[in-house]
Formats: structure tokens, C-alpha cells, sequence
């Protein structure tokens, strides 16, 4: 049971360690290729959690030959096309001015039934506001409305709304994010200021947010 | 680039665990096979006491190298091979040739089949 528990907690750690070197792309959207390489990692961690007879170090060195695969492969694949169409594919164009491509479809063996559920989870429920859908070599697709379909923004009303700055957490839980300060070069002070306008203390906020011209929200804690 | 240097480095800490496991290894099998060999001659020629001395060696040498094998090799395959090499001082002790020239040599193929299945060989690959 014990060596159950401590081959358990060696492989958290190394496939953490594998997911967090082959980067956030894998835990987001991913490429075909990085698909495989997720599969495989979850299948040969499972092989000595589930076997006590296999030695650990197999399933270790294996999972990170996958990932130095996937960096080096994914490494050059950032300078070469061919590499990249070869491994990851190239999107498709389903819908061009409007006008659905039938053979493109069967390409990509997509019937007009998984089209419309893709358009619908855009919600697109009419096919003929689209101007293109281009099928991305992740399997999402991406729609350009027609003209007059699209929502309005400031510049189609001839508006200049005022920059929003990105805000960014300051504060969680208490604790002050330095990496945030840095972002929005601020100094601790000015953060210090507006919480003293409020007459709280850092501990005492759950969540502050605040962005370059100053705009803030904050969000006390609960009080037991 | 910065993940390029760590799959270098990691690159080169499976290199030198693949090499010391399969070096140390090999270097172990090697001195098995040559105390299984010392083992058998020394019943086949008559010396059962020299056959049951050989064979508590062994048995003694296989309890210090095992701990460190099991890093590299199945365990159940190092049950295995313990189980036989401890079976080989009882029955010298008892005389029972038969037996024990049959120990020798189903302990001798499995550390072959060991040195086998862990070095480089188109066979362990496919």
C-alpha cells in the first residue's frame, strides 16, 4: 500500500513536470500531434502505478522521451512548414464567400449535420450569415460573419470609446502578486493608497484588480 | 530555447541512466553466469561442500546487487532468478544433483534472458 502511495506521488510529479515542460499549448487546445503525446503520457504513467513489479524509472524515462520528442519536434517545426503541415495538418476552408465547399467537406470527411453543430456552438443557426468557416487543424472551426450579420462595434457607429487597460489581480487572498505590479509598473504604494482610502488592510481583501489608469475593483473577505 | 536546454539536459540524464543501467547490468549477469558456472563444476566434479559454498557466494552476492537492480529491472523477473539461486546451497547441502544441476541451469537461462531483455537487441525492441 505504502509503495502504492509513493510510486503514485513520483509519477504526479514527473508528469506534472512533463505537461509543464512541454508548455501551456498542451493544456489548452491542442495539436494533433500533441494529443498523442498526452494519451501516451497518461497511458505509460498508468502502467507502473497499476504494476508494482515494473520499475518506476521505465515509466519515468519514457514519459520525458516523449517530451523531449515533442520540444525538439515542436522546436523545429516552428521553422519549417513542411514539418509543421506534415505533423499538425493545415486548416481547411468549408464555407469561401458564402458559398459551402462540398468537396472540401468530403476531404475532411464532415457531413453538413457536424457542420451546422460547429456553427451552432458558435452560435451561428444560420448558414447563410456565414461568409467563411475555415475547419483549423485542432477541429474548431472559425466563422466570419457576413457583413451584415456581424455585431456593430465603436468604429462601424463611429465612436472612440475610451482604452481599457487590462486589469490585472494585485491582490489574492490576502497576499500581494508581484508579478502583476511588474506588469502594470506600479509601486506597492499606490496600491497601499487606494486600501487606505477604503480603510482596509491587504489582509483583509480577498481580491483586488487594478489597471494602469488606476480603474480598480476590490472584494473584501467574508468575515467569519 | 529554454526548453530546448532542458530536453538537452534531460536528454542527457536518460543517456547516462540508460548506460549505467544496462553496463551495471551486464557487469552483474556477467559475474552470475560465472558463479552459477563455479556452482555447477564444483558439484559435477564431486565436491558437494565446495557445490554448497559456491552457492551461499552466489545467494550472498545476489542479495547485494539486487536491491540496485531493481532500479532498472522488472522485479518480478529478480523474484525469479532469487528464488532459484536460493534453492541451489539447500540442495548441495542434501546431494540431490539432479535437482540442483536443474536450478543451475533454469537460473543461468533467466539471467541470460535478463541480459538479454535489458541490452540493445532487435529482439527486446520488436
Amino acid at each position: 500500500m505504502i509503495v502504492t502511495i509513493l510510486r503514485t506521488t513520483i509519477l504526479y510529479i514527473f508528469v506534472t513536470l512533463a505537461i509543464r515542460l512541454m508548455g501551456k499549448r498542451q493544456i489548452g487546445e491542442m495539436q494533433p500531434n500533441e494529443l498523442v503525446v498526452t494519451l501516451l503520457i497518461s497511458e505509460i504513467a498508468a502502467i507502473p502505478l497499476q504494476d508494482s513489479t515494473q520499475p518506476v524509472i521505465n515509466g519515468v524515462v519514457a514519459i520525458f522521451v516523449l517530451v523531449i520528442l515533442e520540444i525538439v519536434i515542436s522546436s523545429v517545426a516552428l521553422k519549417s512548414f513542411l514539418l509543421r503541415k506534415f505533423m499538425s495538418g493545415s486548416s481547411m476552408v468549408i464555407i469561401k464567400n458564402g458559398v459551402l465547399d462540398q468537396k472540401a467537406m468530403r476531404r475532411v470527411r464532415m457531413t453538413v449535420l457536424d457542420l451546422i453543430e460547429l456553427l451552432r456552438a458558435k452560435d451561428v443557426y444560420d448558414i447563410d450569415q456565414v461568409a467563411f468557416a475555415v475547419l483549423e487543424v485542432n477541429g474548431e472551426l472559425s466563422v466570419l460573419l457576413k457583413g451584415q450579420y456581424r455585431t456593430a462595434t465603436a468604429a462601424d457607429l463611429g465612436v472612440t470609446p475610451d482604452d481599457d487597460g487590462l486589469p490585472l489581480p494585485v491582490i489574492s487572498d490576502g497576499k500581494l502578486v508581484k508579478d502583476s505590479f511588474d506588469s502594470l509598473e506600479i509601486s506597492k504604494q499606490a496600491v497601499f493608497s487606494i486600501l487606505e482610502s477604503k480603510h482596509l488592510a491587504p489582509s483583509q481583501v480577498f481580491l483586488m484588480t487594478l489597471d494602469r489608469y488606476g480603474n480598480h475593483h476590490i472584494l473584501p473577505k467574508e468575515t467569519k | 530555447m529554454r526548453r530546448l536546454i532542458a530536453a538537452g539536459i534531460l536528454t542527457l540524464c536518460i543517456a547516462v541512466a540508460c548506460v549505467s543501467g544496462v553496463t551495471y547490468t551486464a557487469d552483474v549477469c556477467e559475474k552470475l553466469e560465472a558463479g552459477i558456472g563455479a556452482c555447477t563444476a564444483a558439484f559435477e566434479s564431486g565436491d558437494t561442500d565446495g557445490a554448497a559454498e559456491a552457492a551461499a557466494a552466489l545467494e550472498e552476492y545476489w542479495v547485494e546487487v539486487e536491491e540496485r537492480l531493481s532500479v532498472f529491472v522488472n522485479h518480478g523477473e529478480l523474484d525469479n532468478i532469487g528464488t532459484s539461486i536460493a534453492k541451489l546451497a539447500p540442495l548441495a547441502a542434501a546431494g540431490d544433483k539432479a535437482q540442483y544441476l536443474a536450478e543451475c541451469k533454469l537460473a543461468k537461462t533467466m539471467v541470460i534472458h535478463l541480459r538479454g531483455d535489458e541490452g540493445f537487441s532487435w529482439h527486446s525492441i520488436f
